[in-house]
């Protein structure tokens, strides 16, 4: 009996291990094209003819406007063209219609700001299919991409919050932060990097509650984070500074200070339009993001460096000639992603500069 | 006797609990009975308090309603959006009244079909979420937006500002919790004094014996829809007005807890029974802990095993008298 089973086995791994050969053979049968490879894309077509494709997520939004001055600042400097387009509809659907359009037209390169990543997979391979070169911006799990862009890892960026709490708070007293959900990945990278940054480089600097990661979690409701807020202000009036990563936390928080009629410097993640009362007070002392006119610049600019064979297929990173993008760290995962170090800093002396 | 016939209602068990837990945050952070704190409570409660009407009506008179954040949401964007369509001056009350409008014709679309299909209450206002959800934001693509001038004033405007003595603290009551207390005067009186506040309670309790009692069933209850659907809006739009912008999805999802506080409060999920001292109880008992964990020092990670935990025991007790009544009356036959 036991012998029985014994065969059975190895005759099943047998007929397993044919099983794999042959789907291998297939597999080998093939055409090889690695989509991947740059020089695939390096074209000899002149300047006056290349075509670059900017897709948005939704043109109207003045957050995409402003992307597009850095966009009309890259064909003021180097003549190519660009057309920036954006889906009739803010969803994904719309989105992979303005690609394959584009497809159809045969521009040169897309550079994309997915609004749902795996939406538009198959339509960015086909593009790489089609000799087009496709790069990302704020999709780090985009496959079909040859480079992903951000402007700065997490670690760099709660790291930039809490130096930018710090100076405004004196680097002494008590702190806070919030964050959306501690669900979020990002949000806890953003949070744990601040405490981190907090640890090494503000010994005066004291987070309430324990030190524990983060005080409250606002579920991105302005409500609840201005209600989290009053309560950690209660149990701490002498609180001096207070960090909130979502775009509903810095405002819900500065609400809740300005009526308590407390000194609390505030430090947020969202765009000068939303929170510009509150920076124009005061009480949200910095506000911290990235801007959009570089991100499309970037971009651009990398494609079309791609496009000249001037981006190294294994480099180690890239300079898109713009400060905070000068030297762009190349992070292989999902995707290539590169990785600058631009963190922007509006306080109410900027702010007016800023309409997005 | 009268001792007695207290002990037996829910509402006494959520008020000593509260009671309790009251102190127990108090002695805890020494800042619960404290002014500023008091005047908090009661502006959490606005909105809240506002949507468990909703879902007090609904319960008492047909099943369960969950549409009231999104035709919240929607009437609010309709009336905000017409409003800046007419230049966007218009004064507080009428951009009310427009929101009321719309929540009353979303509420009627509940009712009507619930009476003329005879369909269940919780399937048909899941249905309209949905299609509410979808107009709002599939449709109008609706986003945060600030909000008119005369509505924001009205935001701003102060009915009670008090200042903590020892720590220096402020704390507002907006005007807009006049709204709440003049709603609550209104449904107490109709459910009291009136016919049709008793056919509420029948048609809730015993649907065939209330219409032999000569009530009529079909109106009463599109009626009760309709008025949930003004609430709904007046509970949106004063929950732009204490924001102070416009924010179309954040209640989503925060009908369950008003269910529950108002399940809480002793109100009978399937039908004719329910006060609104339980209501409002139930309310302010889930309300204050939510809002008193960071008080007592409770990590995040904990919060929301201790409002699980809350929603459970209370509802626990009205199950136990229950019970306790039916072994009691078992015991005698």
């Amino acid at each position: 009996m036991k012998k029985g089973l014994l065969w059975s086995l190895v005759i099943t791994m047998g007929l397993m291990s044919v099983g794999c050969s042959s789907g291998s053979s297939e597999s080998s049968n093939e055409p090889a094209v690695d989509l991947f490879a740059l020089e695939n894309y390096v074209t000899d077509k002149t300047k006056e003819d290349l075509i670059i494709a900017v897709v948005t997520k939704d043109n109207t939004n003045n957050w995409f406007r402003r992307m597009e001055e850095g966009v009309n600042e890259f064909v003021a400097e180097t003549g190519i063209e660009v057309i920036q387009k954006g889906p009739a509809n803010a969803d994904a659907a719309s989105q992979v219609e303005v690609i394959d359009s584009l497809i159809n037209q045969e521009v040169d390169a897309l550079c994309v700001v997915p609004i749902d990543p795996v939406a538009i997979e198959p339509s960015l391979k086909r593009a790489m299919q089609a000799g087009i070169v496709v790069i990302t911006h704020e999709a780090s799990n985009q496959v079909n991409t040859l480079f992903d862009t951000e402007a700065f890892t997490a670690e760099a960026f709660g790291s930039a919050i809490m130096d930018s709490l710090a100076h405004d708070m004196g680097e002494a007293g008590k702190y806070a932060m919030m964050i959306a959900y501690t669900t979020s990945t990002t949000h806890m990278e953003y949070a744990n990097a601040q405490f981190n940054r907090q640890k090494e480089a503000y010994p005066n600097m004291e987070l309430v509650g324990g030190e524990a990661i983060p005080s409250a979690e606002s579920q991105e409701s302005i409500d609840t984070a201005y209600e989290r807020a009053k309560e950690i202000l209660k149990v701490n009036p002498d609180l001096k500074g207070f960090t909130g990563v979502a775009s509903t936390d810095a405002p819900a928080i500065a609400k809740a200070v300005e009526e308590m009629k407390l000194d609390v410097k505030v430090v947020g993640v969202g765009t000068p339009n939303e929170f510009r009362p509150y920076v124009e007070s005061g009480t949200i002392s910095t506000l911290k993001l990235w801007d959009p006119k570089d991100s499309g610049y970037v971009m651009c600019k990398l494609a079309s460096d791609i496009l000249s064979g001037n981006v190294e297929n294994n480099g180690d990173g890239y300079n898109a000639g713009i400060p905070g993008y000068e030297s762009m760290s190349l992070v292989e995962g999902t995707n290539r992603t590169l990785i600058g170090e631009a963190d922007l800093t509006i306080t109410s002396e900027n702010i007016g500069e800023f309409d997005f | 006797m009268n001792i007695k016939k207290m002990t037996k209602s829910v509402e006494f068990w959520v008020f000593i609990i509260i009671t309790l837990l009251s102190v127990l945050i108090h002695l805890k952070s020494g800042l619960f009975f404290t002014n500023n704190n008091i005047v908090d409570i009661m502006r959490s409660m606005i909105v809240p308090s506002i949507y468990a009407l909703c879902a007090f009506l609904a319960f008492i008179s047909t099943g369960p309603d969950v549409s009231f954040p999104l035709v919240g949401a929607l009437s609010s964007y309709l009336a905000i959006i017409i409003t800046n369509l007419l230049g966007g001056n218009l004064p507080w009350i009428v951009i009310y009244i427009i929101a009321i409008a719309f929540g009353c014709l979303m509420g009627f679309l509940n009712g009507y079909i619930i009476v003329k299909f005879k369909f269940s209450s919780l399937i048909v206002t899941l249905g309209t979420t949905s299609m509410f959800s979808g107009i709002l934001l599939g449709a109008f693509e609706a986003e945060r937006m600030d909000l008119p001038t005369n509505l924001h004033a009205f935001g701003t405007q102060v009915l009670l500002s008090v200042q903590n003595k020892e720590t220096g603290l402020g704390a507002t009551l907006p005007m807009a919790f006049l709204i709440m207390v003049v709603l609550y005067i209104i449904v107490y009186f109709v459910l009291n004094y009136t016919i049709v506040g008793r056919g509420i309670y029948a048609i809730g309790g015993d649907e065939i014996s209330a219409e032999r009692a000569g009530f009529d069933v079909s109106k009463i209850r599109i009626g009760i829809f309709v008025f949930n659907g003004a609430l709904a809006a007046i509970g949106g739009m004063t929950y732009a007005v204490l924001s102070l912008r416009y924010l179309p999805t954040e209640y989503a999802g925060a009908e369950m807890v008003v269910i529950a506080a108002v399940i809480l409060g002793g109100t009978r999920i399937m039908g004719g029974i329910g006060t609104l001292k339980g209501c409002i109880l139930g309310t302010l008992l889930l309300n204050m802990v939510t809002n008193s964990l960071i008080l007592v020092g409770i990590s995040v990670y904990w919060q929301k095993v201790f409002i699980g935990a809350i929603i459970i025991i209370g509802t626990a007790i009205p199950a136990l008298q229950v019970f306790m009544k039916s072994r009691k009356s078992s015991e005698v036959a």
